[in-house]
């Protein structure tokens, strides 16, 4: 049966973190947000974070979104959380190396922990830019962030 | 297109022959001509006969599946060949992603149509589309693979505990 590949795709992990997503809703404090749209699917994700002398002290996002959207952006608060923004630069990357279905660095990999199970997704073409726009959301987050840091 | 060029000047065509530089889509035109002659010849009141069957045949079968939104039409005298729905509680891509694994392509999103999901009150939507070269037995599968998706789904996020 095809679809017993599903599996692959939407692993334990995965299901759990679209069904009981951490860290969703709003921060209190934040000092950056992004909200991004993925335009061919209508899924909207919005981040927030608290980063304060280089750290990221907290992540939470908001939206709406299919399976792998919801589970990516919920791995991605917990691998990121207590992450210096240099750190976290770099995991976003290998993430993305990652569902592009490219190599990444061992420690890297071992730094992404379960949001490394979401690279499954790099066999679902058509996925990538679900598991992908989170990251991307958070990615200008930071980019923002580092240009306001020395005012 | 160019009248003449120089090194430090040139003049062009008068509209609209200025904008048409290069190589018009000559194949494009003759592929339009012959999908037409073949339209023509399967008549297109036979093609929209063949299609309503299917949907005389396909409709009510997917309007009986629990937990289906179907919009449009409910009634197949009314519904061309193209069937959106939505099953509750499962994203339309994960639903597409199911189906794409058993060999069945539907598309799923927005459909270029982003005021109507809004209208719908939803984010997206699976859409089928029959047409001429479509078979009962292809609307079977898909019914079947409905189902099935359904059961995956269920089942998964059924078993699924929070880890953290």
């Amino acid at each position: 049966m095809g679809l017993a590949k599903l599996n692959e795709l939407y692993k334990t992990v995965i299901i759990d973190h679209a069904q009981f997503p951490r860290h969703k809703g709003e921060l209190a404090d934040p000092t950056g947000e992004k909200r991004l749209k993925n335009p061919t699917c209508g899924d909207v994700i919005k981040v927030s974070v608290a980063v304060k002398d280089d750290k990221i002290n907290d992540v939470a996002f908001e939206g709406s979104g299919c399976t792998i959207s919801q589970a990516s952006a919920s791995l991605m608060t917990t691998v990121l959380i207590g992450k210096d923004v240099k750190t976290a630069r770099r995991l976003i990357l290998a993430f993305s190396k990652l569902i592009s279905g490219d190599d990444i660095d061992e420690d890297d990999e071992e730094l992404l922990g379960d949001a490394a199970i979401v690279g499954t997704v790099a066999e679902f073409p058509t996925r990538i830019k679900c598991a992908a726009l989170a990251w991307h959301a958070m990615d200008e987050v930071l980019n923002e962030e580092g240009s306001g840091a020395d005012d | 297109m160019i009248n003449e060029v120089h090194e430090q000047a040139a003049d062009w065509k008068a509209s609209p022959w200025k904008y048409e530089a290069g190589t018009p889509n000559i194949s494009g035109a003759i592929a339009l001509g012959s999908a037409i002659d073949y339209l023509n010849k399967l008549g297109m009141d036979n093609i929209q006969a063949y299609e309503q069957e299917i949907v005389d045949y396909t409709l009510p079968k997917l309007l009986q599946i629990d937990g289906i939104t179907v919009y449009g039409p409910h009634d197949p005298a009314k519904h061309t060949g193209v069937l959106s729905f939505n099953l509750k509680g499962l994203h339309p891509h994960d639903v597409a992603t199911g189906l794409d694994m058993d060999g069945i392509a539907v598309r799923a999103g927005h459909h270029c149509a982003q005021p109507l999901m809004e209208y719908l009150s939803c984010e997206a939507t699976c859409r089928a589309s029959f047409y001429f070269y479509n078979t009962k037995e292809e609307a079977d599968r898909l019914l079947a693979g409905l189902n099935e998706v359904k059961e995956f789904f269920a089942n998964g996020i059924g078993k699924a505990e929070r880890t953290l």
